[in-house]
């Protein structure tokens, strides 16, 4: 479970994180949705402990992300690509990840069979890479150490429709199985296809969450309900929202 | 550019020369470059005006006051160079590559545009900076036989700023590679050239030997030089046109 | 994960990077070829170059390491700025949050790189000058302990650059423009002791020099030769650059919030 309590991250006078609290639980897939530079990546980054909170607590399974003694193997994260040197090949870069983590080198052909990408691609340099083959790389990476939290920013990014469709069988999959899943998209009609749960944030603040279901039966579409909360919060008249997460 | 057939020349001229005005890195190189070259300069004017009053003239490295704002533009090659590497090297990314090949089509008129670029850039560079050398001594009094400033050297000099960044320039077209464009060019016009043409006297003709001899020895290159130069610099910006011109934008 | 784990992944990072391959490729290259023609030059054509310092042979070549300084500083920039590509540093960071023992395994890998290339610039030296000076050489004369003490401070001063490059790069996030600036102080820092010995020959690449050139060359350049520090002083000060140039690297990466991707040349 992702536990985020009353965290705030300022970049000089600017708030990229404001006050912001949620839960992802085991088993679902939680959604992060607002629009670009509302802070979703932020605060998936000060839960990987990439940057500094000032203030409040982000943990995964109960500890910080560097508290975990080979955090792969507790939190899986892909953010924007690849994350890979573009000399690099793309069994290169996964390799050094898996030695550092101590996994097994067969652990890095797992994860590239389970992202679809072909073994003729394997070999080749991840600056050939199509954007929708770096991501597919990105979530590899994150895939390698079988880990029990899964945190994907913008997955779909550069994805063709037979990937998003299959993008979109991997993440149920992996709540299926359990796991926590927690994405951040601004695309309304993915994330209502995909999420069971969601985050709205608009301008580094959370201005609603809820089930999927329960939005989309009141509002008539995952959309209808963003706007709805974006027009309320910005005439000031929106709470929160209660509920889980 | 069929809606506007002008953008061949001019139009792409203009472009890449507002497409480096914009590039932070051009703005810092050229900040920084003038605040070191005109501290050097005034470091070395007023210590040696200080040396020469309390009677350690000797101490003075054998340098005179109006030599240093050259020593200190010596040190500044380091400018051009990088203003050269980045014309060519601000594409190297694939995404703005594939931006400058769709805004002009043409590769050779694009890659000629960028040389224009350069060649203005590092002028302006060139006569910036040295004005900055220059200041601290016009601003020091200094008179007399030593602290007279000939124009026709800091006239050598610019020229010279101008050939290393277009040469720069060149070797960032052909490898697309920052690197390679800057460190070898670099290493051997700050430092490694000056050491080794005692060893291989062929060295003489190398551009920047020609070029210090020129703005700091106040010898004006011979026609042999001045074809050398020429050489070289053709070289390097032509291999650079033709490899930028020919190959994918992938 | 242990500290070998991690390093294990930085070696593995090191070498699959095209640009550091290819790096040191190109610099054995240049320094074998420089080092073999230039003792051919200076053992056949002119025997008395090799005798600088009063003592026949005994600073023969150790010059290169002042020519090709610049060798280090490219093998460590490439190494640390190549976490700015691509995003990498990320992926780094979620690897291994550690941030004090990733920085402590890339010095580790910087150090390891750049020792093993002053150390084939050392034994190049060593073969080249010593090998064709044949009778003459100082392990014939008697000088071999302090030749190779000279060869010891050279490979210690590429360690040094190599070191402060690292820090600065890790500090700016640059690969570009900190080359040029090292490149250029590795350089244009000694003709600096022109105009105030007292004050420049603090430069890194000053006191650096100082521990492996002749006294006498340096003198020559030197506006106040009385006031030029002494080879142990000079070790000191290279040694105080090297360790208060890592621990600000330290102090910034540990602190630093690795934020969104810096994948640009700039």
């Amino acid at each position: 479970m992702i536990a985020v309590d009353n965290v705030t991250k300022r970049h000089g006078s600017i708030v990229s994180v404001n006050e912001v609290s949620f839960t992802a639980d085991a088993g679902v897939v939680t959604g992060l949705l607002g629009p670009n530079g509302a802070g979703k990546s932020s605060i998936m980054r000060i839960i990987c402990d990439l940057d500094r909170a000032d203030s409040g607590t982000a943990t995964v399974s109960g500890r910080r992300f560097r508290e975990h003694p080979i955090p792969m193997l507790a939190v899986g994260a892909q953010f924007e690509g690849a994350g890979a040197h573009p000399s690099r090949t793309a069994i290169e870069h996964l390799r050094w990840v898996a030695r550092t983590n101590r996994l097994p080198k067969h652990r890095v052909t797992e994860v590239l069979e389970l992202v679809d990408l072909q073994p003729r691609d394997w070999k080749r340099r991840v600056r050939e890479y199509s954007l929708g083959m770096q991501q597919r790389l990105g979530i590899a990476t994150a895939m390698l150490g079988d880990p029990q939290t899964v945190i994907f920013d913008e997955p779909a990014n550069g994805l063709d429709p037979i990937g998003i469709q299959w993008l979109r069988g991997l993440l149920t999959e992996l709540a299926r199985e359990g796991k926590t899943v927690l994405l951040s998209s601004h695309l309304m009609g993915e994330t209502e296809m995909i999420a069971d749960r969601v985050v709205l944030m608009d301008r580094a603040r959370v201005i609603g969450r809820g089930a999927v279901a329960d939005l989309v039966t009141e509002h008539g579409s995952l959309e209808q309900a963003f706007f709805s909360r974006l027009e309320a919060s910005r005439d000031g008249t929106a709470t929160a929202g209660g509920g889980q997460p | 550019m069929t809606a506007r057939p002008g953008a061949r020349g001019p139009a792409s001229f203009s472009g890449e020369f507002l497409k480096l005005r914009s590039f932070p890195a051009v703005r810092r190189t050229l900040l920084l470059g003038l605040v070191a070259v005109t501290a050097i300069a005034a470091f070395g004017v007023f210590q040696t005006i200080r040396f020469v009053d309390i009677g350690r003239g000797d101490e003075t490295g054998g340098l005179s006051v109006a030599e240093w704002p050259t020593v200190a533009l010596n040190f500044g090659a380091v400018i051009p160079i990088l203003l050269g590497a980045w014309v060519f090297g601000q594409d190297t990314a694939q995404g703005p590559r594939r931006v400058a090949f769709l805004a002009t089509a043409r590769r050779v008129p694009l890659a000629l545009a960028k040389l224009a670029v350069v060649a203005l850039v590092t002028l302006l560079a060139g006569i910036v900076c040295t004005a900055g050398a220059l200041a601290p001594l016009l601003l020091s009094g200094a008179s007399g036989e030593g602290a007279t400033v000939e124009l026709t050297r800091y006239g050598w000099l610019i020229g010279y700023w101008v050939l290393i960044g277009l040469m720069a320039a060149g070797i960032a077209a052909a490898t697309r590679n920052m690197v390679l464009a800057v460190v070898p060019l670099l290493a051997w016009t700050v430092g490694l050239a000056d050491l080794l043409v005692g060893r291989f006297p062929v060295l003489t003709a190398s551009i920047d030997q020609v070029a210090k001899a020129a703005y700091r020895g106040g010898i004006a290159p011979s026609g042999p030089e001045a074809i050398a130069v020429a050489a070289q610099v053709l070289i390097l910006t032509g291999v650079g046109v033709a490899v930028f011109a020919r190959r994918d934008s992938a | 994960m242990t500290f070998r784990d991690i390093l294990a992944g930085e070696a593995r990072k090191a070498l699959t990077l095209r640009s550091l391959t290819l790096a040191t490729l190109i610099s054995t290259v240049v320094m074998l070829a420089f080092t073999l023609v230039d003792a051919l030059a200076a053992v056949l054509v002119n025997p008395a170059r090799g005798s600088v310092s009063g003592l026949p042979g005994i600073d023969a070549g150790t010059y290169c390491f002042f020519y090709f300084s610049f060798l280090p500083i490219i093998i460590a920039v490439l190494v640390t700025s190549s976490e700015y590509a691509g995003g990498q540093l990320t992926v780094s960071m979620l690897a291994v949050p550690r941030r004090g023992a990733v920085l402590a395994a890339k010095l580790v890998t910087v150090v390891v790189a750049t020792l093993g290339l002053a150390i084939l610039q050392a034994v190049m030296i060593l073969a080249c000058y010593q090998g064709m000076l044949g009778e003459n050489s100082v392990f014939a004369t008697g000088g071999g302990w302090q030749h190779l003490g000279l060869l010891a401070q050279g490979v210690l001063y590429w360690l040094m650059l190599g070191v402060l490059s690292m820090s600065v790069a890790v500090i700016f996030r640059q690969q570009t423009g900190v080359l040029a600036v090292m490149v250029s102080l590795a350089f244009l820092s000694t003709p600096l002791l022109m105009i105030s010995t007292a004050i420049f020959q603090y430069l890194p690449a000053n006191v650096g020099t100082m521990m492996f050139m002749a006294r006498e060359d340096v003198s020559n350049i030197a506006s106040d030769p009385g006031a030029l520090m002494g080879v142990p002083a000079a070790t000191a000060v290279t040694v105080l650059w090297s360790v208060v140039a890592i621990i600000a690297a330290a102090i910034v990466f540990t602190r630093r919030d690795v934020g969104a991707r810096l994948a640009s040349a700039e």
